[in-house]
């Protein structure tokens, strides 16, 4: 069995992602296919009650991949869930964060729970979630 | 009592991971390079497939705008680069809150499981949110 290489309570390095700017928000939709018109346009958001057009959801969740790619290229991500909290807003920036919440033992050697968070400039939480990560085989 | 969520179920409905998609994806999503493994969230790309978007967009029409509210994505194993996969779609509707519920197991075309994927959608009425104006 694999020994495990993860420690309950080892952080991510934090990383600040955006600001977002309308541009920003445009690229993504036309990479992901997201075109809900809360992302893009200013008056439907507000409509909504939103000061501003919020960032997709996704674009947060999936920019937590790449950090823990590049924070342990030993491991390989097996899921990555996430519920989204309060949205960051056009011209904002958002914190990436993550702690080991726990070591699971398997057939097949060790999976690492990883809490994950995302906070906007105000300190408000903008994501939950959750990552799984094992030893990568090849 | 509550009435049962209507369910619709679809599929299987072929994707790819086709690589011009994939390093498109990669660069707006934080990847240092467009170059590289299918990310994990790229399945969100195939919900604009017409068998996902169409429930999505006649829940809005009927109730109010989709607003992602949860996502998860678990894999058996990773998504390699210009495959094609066959997804198979659960969609539910549910009724207090108004949600819809996309689940989409992701299957290789020689049948195996490769993953599960979910998209948890609230579904609001825009005459419940109040005005920017009236907000603090």
């Amino acid at each position: 069995m694999i020994a495990p290489t993860l420690k309950s309570g080892d952080r991510l390095p934090s990383r600040v992602i955006g600001p977002f700017l309308q541009e920003n928000l445009a690229a993504y939709a036309a990479a992901s296919g997201d075109f809900n018109p809360l992302h893009l346009e200013l008056d439907f958001a507000r409509r909504f009650g939103f000061a501003a057009r919020p960032v997709h959801g996704m674009r947060l969740l999936a920019a937590f991949e790449p950090l823990l790619q590049e924070w342990r290229e030993d491991l390989t991500p097996l899921s990555l869930k996430g519920q989204f909290l309060t949205p960051v807003l056009e011209g904002e920036r958002a914190t990436l964060s993550g702690r080991v919440a726990k070591i699971e033992q398997t057939a097949s050697g060790f999976v690492g729970i990883i809490r994950l968070m995302a906070q906007t400039e105000r300190g408000a939480p903008a994501l939950m979630g959750e990552a799984r990560m094992a030893a990568r085989t090849v | 009592m509550a009435a049962a969520p209507k369910v619709e179920r679809a599929g299987p409905l072929r994707v790819t991971t086709a690589s011009e998609a994939v390093r498109t994806f990669r660069l707006e999503t934080g990847w240092p390079g467009a170059e590289g493994v299918v990310p994990l969230s790229f399945p969100v790309v195939w919900m604009k497939s017409p068998e996902i978007a169409e429930p999505i967009r006649a829940a809005a029409e009927e109730v109010g705008l989709p607003l992602h509210e949860a996502q998860s994505f678990d894999y058996i194993e990773r998504l390699e680069l210009d495959r094609s996969y066959d997804l198979m779609l659960e969609m539910r509707r549910e009724t207090n809150p108004p949600r819809l519920v996309a689940k989409a197991d992701i299957h290789a075309t020689d049948g195996s499981l490769v993953g599960h994927v979910v998209s948890t959608l609230r579904l609001i009425d825009p005459t419940s949110v109040p005005a920017p104006e009236d907000l603090v």
